[in-house]
């Protein structure tokens, strides 16, 4: 009991704590109410913690202004929606074929751009965002402007999640089953496998390149392939959100893709706090949540980001919940503040 | 074909004006403006609400133009300046991210604030500031409407006037960097800040002086296109800025002449085009190519005037 | 959830049908008319608008009428016009025209390429289907092009906007091609009446006799039906013959409108308001 105790109050016992306590919370919400416009914003708040996540990779971590990260979601979506309705392949046969264009569409992208300046970054990726929406509105096979609808969901052989499943003498429909699948590979991709990214080599490596590039590269660090491998992991996020997004709206539209939704989940990623898991998804779970629950004040609701957004840059550059943060139950909230400002400031104030 | 050179042209000559205020800002705080786009929107607005707002204007026909022009080009660009001492000034020595993101919250907030005192449609531009309403022009010089035919294609009166004031407003840019003290102080500090410090120059002023002047620029634009095109929008400024920040990469970013070049260069590229691809595929194009110069010449086609300091 | 009654827009209705499909809810959609809401209709779906194919078939009748040789078609790339513009552009190559078509994108103001495209092409005839903004910005710049032939605009675009846009003395040759509205009724401005007395003084809207008929059908069918159960009311609604304000009522076997679909020649010459010019029939 007492070393239990003891791992808890720690930084990283006290972030374990609460992922357990999200997860819990997470499973047990179809118990609590089964009434399916919840258990369908719930599972449209999973899918936005997974695209927020995944950019969080490419902003937070590496450093990398992508202005146009709703190009990769569409990639994703519509390789999943063309599949499925056009050939008839089942859902899950179509997961490599969304990895294999998500990575080739990463690649051609972030391939001329990301040896240059940062902030031409910012613009071509708006740009392609806005030629990959042009294109699927202009051409025949994506559907053009009506795009694709009548998108099956997730179905194994000749069982799908719309039969639903009987465990145990309680019966779930396909919604729910649907929400438990999204939320079991946001978790697994999201939860588990972004943190063990960011902690390992590749992940020092992203903060060395934000950081200061130049010193990066001059401590031996490849500043190119360290980018694009984020640049293609984030890529490759969107892309199984986006086709899980598909299978549970079953519609695609050239209108969903559109610079707002991009401009919608870096806010997501620098509100709640860039380059921290928690802060992310807190920032995930306002911009789905916030719609449904402020819907009077939420008709103008870009203008209330506009700010919120300069305000945050302004006074609070960190986020919400920063990810060097130490929480105040914590422990280790005596231990040394770490100076994080980067080089390259510290260098010009001389 | 010649009609296309000349469409080209003259939508190129939008792209130019608005491509200034984009380049002479990176070229000496090394910040991409996000928000540029939206002073060029609101610059239009300012100028219908002066044509609606003013009294008796109506009755003075071009000269109504002329001075709705000034206006806006002074709020504008007095706009350019609070902003940049309210949000980007205080972010100086923040990193490269930080500022860019604020230069995304700025639009928006631009946008959505135009929205939400205007309206989310359309707004019809007045009828006293339309260029090619003939009852606003004195008679016997009635340009407005009028097709002048030249080598085989033609424009009417009032885009000639446009390309011709916008020609002028370059010149006299060219002269005022090229000749005068505050313009020296603005190259001096485009190549290297401190050093300019150390010579006496009061860089916070001169900044401000450069946003002024560039947005003072995007704001001419602005009322230019809603006294021709005669409707205005919310989200007009956020597709012109994109294609005004590829005109300043095509013609070499921070380089003046390389901004007005780039401008043309777009307007033409965009004009062939739509004649080849079709109308629905203008935007890829430009980006395009957008894309294509940054892989083969980021430097730009006159070469681009910024440092890049260890 | 016993009916749906409604949809202006054809882009935002297409996505919704598998949805109200798999519920078998009867849907009555007042407005939107594109033929793609009822290509894999199973029962449920009831357009009361005329579809895409009776507006585009009103047009052809008026190109015929005009004697019209070279045409123009535009769109917006959006699923409303797109599918209006490639029936009308279908129909005109069977009758043997020329036919020269192009698109262009919404929100944007410089329509120069069209424009050059148009009066390259020699044409006579333009027929834009998209809407209201990007209509009277054609207009201005297709007449300021100089272009001299005749202009049809599909019946999104109908609006005063578009003469405001473009300038009443652009709007010489403009015409519209359009389904009819309380304004077009001979009963004298009783509708009008009875509306704005119970609407707190609000004038009918131009889709306001449309709505009404909808919701009437729908009355119609499940009195007959005797209950408001779906099953029972998608049954009913197959055999409706009720005198509407739009015109009569009846379906065909795939849910859309019966007869012609109602549409006449508008034309905003006089005042910058679209008024009936040509009833066609």
């Amino acid at each position: 009991m007492e070393s239990l105790k003891t791992y808890f109050s720690g930084q990283r016992g006290v972030y374990h704590g609460i992922a357990i306590a999200v997860v819990v919370a997470v499973f047990a919400l179809p118990f609590i109410t089964i009434d399916a416009y919840t258990i369908q914003l719930a599972t449209q708040a999973l899918i936005y913690v997974l695209l927020a996540l995944g950019l969080n990779v490419v902003v937070g971590y590496a450093g990398l202004l992508d202005l146009g990260y709703v190009a990769f979601y569409a990639v994703g979506a519509y390789t999943s929606g063309i599949l499925t309705t056009r050939l008839g392949w089942p859902m899950w046969a179509t997961i490599p074929a969304v990895v294999a264009a998500c990575v080739l569409a990463g690649v051609v992208i972030g391939g001329p751009t990301l040896r240059l300046r940062s902030d031409y970054l910012a613009i071509v990726t708006l740009g392609f965002g806005e030629i990959i929406r042009v294109t699927a509105q202009n051409l025949s096979i994506t559907g053009g402007p009506s795009g694709i609808f009548g998108i099956p969901t997730w179905s194994f052989g000749s069982w799908s999640f719309n039969d639903g499943l009987t465990v145990g003498g309680l019966f779930f429909n396909g919604k729910i089953l649907l929400y438990y699948f999204v939320a079991i590979v946001v978790m697994v991709l999201g939860l588990i496998g972004i943190p063990r990214l960011a902690n390992g080599r590749l992940g020092r490596a992203w903060r060395a390149v934000r950081d200061d590039e130049d010193a990066a590269e001059a401590m031996g660090v490849n500043t190119y392939t360290t980018k694009i491998t984020a640049y293609i992991i984030g890529a490759v996020w969107a892309g199984l959100a986006g086709q899980l997004n598909a299978s549970l709206i079953t519609t695609i539209s050239p209108t969903s893709f559109q610079f707002l939704q991009s401009a919608l989940v870096l806010m997501a990623v620098v509100i709640g706090g860039m380059g921290s898991v928690p802060g992310v998804v807190l920032g995930a779970l306002f911009i789905t949540l916030a719609p449904e629950l402020l819907r009077d004040v939420w008709e103008n609701r870009s203008l209330m980001f506009g700010i919120l957004l300069l305000a945050v840059m302004l006074f609070r550059p960190k986020g919400l919940w920063p990810a060097t943060s130490i929480l105040p139950w914590s422990r280790d909230k005596h231990r040394a503040k770490v100076d994080t400002k980067p080089a390259q400031a510290r260098a010009e104030e001389v | 074909m010649t009609q296309i050179i000349l469409n080209g042209l003259f939508v190129g000559s939008f792209y130019a004006l608005i491509a200034l205020g984009y380049s002479m800002v990176y070229g000496i705080i090394k910040l991409l403006n996000f928000a540029h786009g939206d002073i060029f929107m609101f610059g239009a607005y300012i100028g219908m609400t002066c044509l609606t707002v003013i009294p008796g204007i109506g009755s003075l026909g071009i000269g109504a133009i002329a001075i709705v022009l000034l206006i806006s080009a002074l709020l504008t660009g007095a706009t350019g300046v609070l902003i940049e001492t309210l949000a980007y000034r205080p972010l100086r020595s923040a990193p490269r991210l930080s500022v860019l993101i604020t230069a995304v919250g700025m639009s928006f907030l631009l946008e959505y604030g135009v929205r939400q005192i205007w309206g989310p449609d359309p707004q019809p531009w007045p009828q006293a500031g339309r260029l090619t309403e003939a009852a606003n022009w004195p008679a016997g010089l009635q340009w407005g409407a009028q097709r002048i035919d030249i080598l085989g294609g033609s424009l009417t009166g009032a885009q000639l006037v446009l390309m011709a004031l916008a020609v002028v407003l370059m010149a006299v840019l060219a002269l005022y960097i090229g000749k005068t003290r505050e313009g020296r102080a603005m190259r001096a500090i485009a190549l290297d800040k401190r050093a300019a410090t150390l010579m006496g120059i009061n860089v916070n002023a001169t900044i401000s002086r450069v946003f002024f002047i560039g947005s003072a620029l995007a704001g001419v634009a602005g009322v230019m296109h809603g006294a021709y095109y005669s409707s205005i929008t919310f989200l007009m400024g956020f597709l012109l800025g994109l294609k005004a920040f590829t005109a300043a990469v095509i013609g070499g970013i921070g380089n003046l002449y390389g901004a007005m070049l780039g401008g043309l260069t777009l307007g033409l590229l965009e004009a062939f085009g739509t004649a080849w691809f079709g109308g629905e595929w203008k935007d890829v194009f430009a980006f395009v190519f957008l894309i294509a110069f940054l892989t083969l010449r980021p430097t730009g086609i006159l070469g681009e005037r910024v440092v890049e300091r260890m | 959830m016993v009916a749906s009654v409604g949809g202006y827009c054809s882009g935002s209705t297409l996505p919704t049908l598998p949805i109200f499909d798999s519920a078998k809810i009867p849907q009555l959609i007042s407005v939107a008319n594109s033929d793609n809401l009822i290509k894999d209709n199973t029962g449920n779906v009831w357009l009361l608008d005329g579809t895409g194919e009776q507006q585009a078939s009103t047009a052809m009748k008026w190109v015929e009428k005009n004697s019209f040789k070279n045409l123009a078609v535009i769109d917006d790339k959006t699923d409303y016009s797109a599918n209006l513009a490639t029936r009308f552009t279908a129909k005109a190559k069977e009758a043997g025209l020329t036919v020269t078509t192009d698109s262009l994108t919404p929100k944007e103001s410089d329509f120069s390429a069209q424009v050059t495209k148009v009066k390259s092409a020699g044409a006579d005839f333009v027929y834009f289907t998209g809407y209201v903004q990007e209509a009277g910005l054609l207009v201005k710049q297709l007449v300021e092009g100089g272009y001299t032939g005749s202009i049809l605009l599909g019946d999104g675009s109908v609006d005063a906007k578009v003469a405001e846009i473009a300038g009443l003395a652009n709007c010489k040759n403009v015409y519209a091609t359009y389904t009819k509205t309380p304004d077009m009724l001979d009963d004298g401005g009783a509708f009008a009446e009875k509306y704005k007395a119970i609407s707190g003084g609000t004038e009918p809207g131009p889709y306001t006799i449309h709505s009404y008929d909808t919701v009437k059908t729908w009355a119609d069918a499940a009195t007959r039906a005797g209950s408001v159960d779906q099953a029972a009311v998608n049954e009913a609604l197959k055999s409706t013959n009720l005198a509407g304000l739009t015109g009569q009522i009846q379906f065909t076997d795939d849910g859309s409108r019966a007869g012609e679909g109602g549409f006449v020649i508008v034309s905003n010459q006089d005042d910058g308001t679209f008024k009936l010019y040509d009833a066609l029939s």
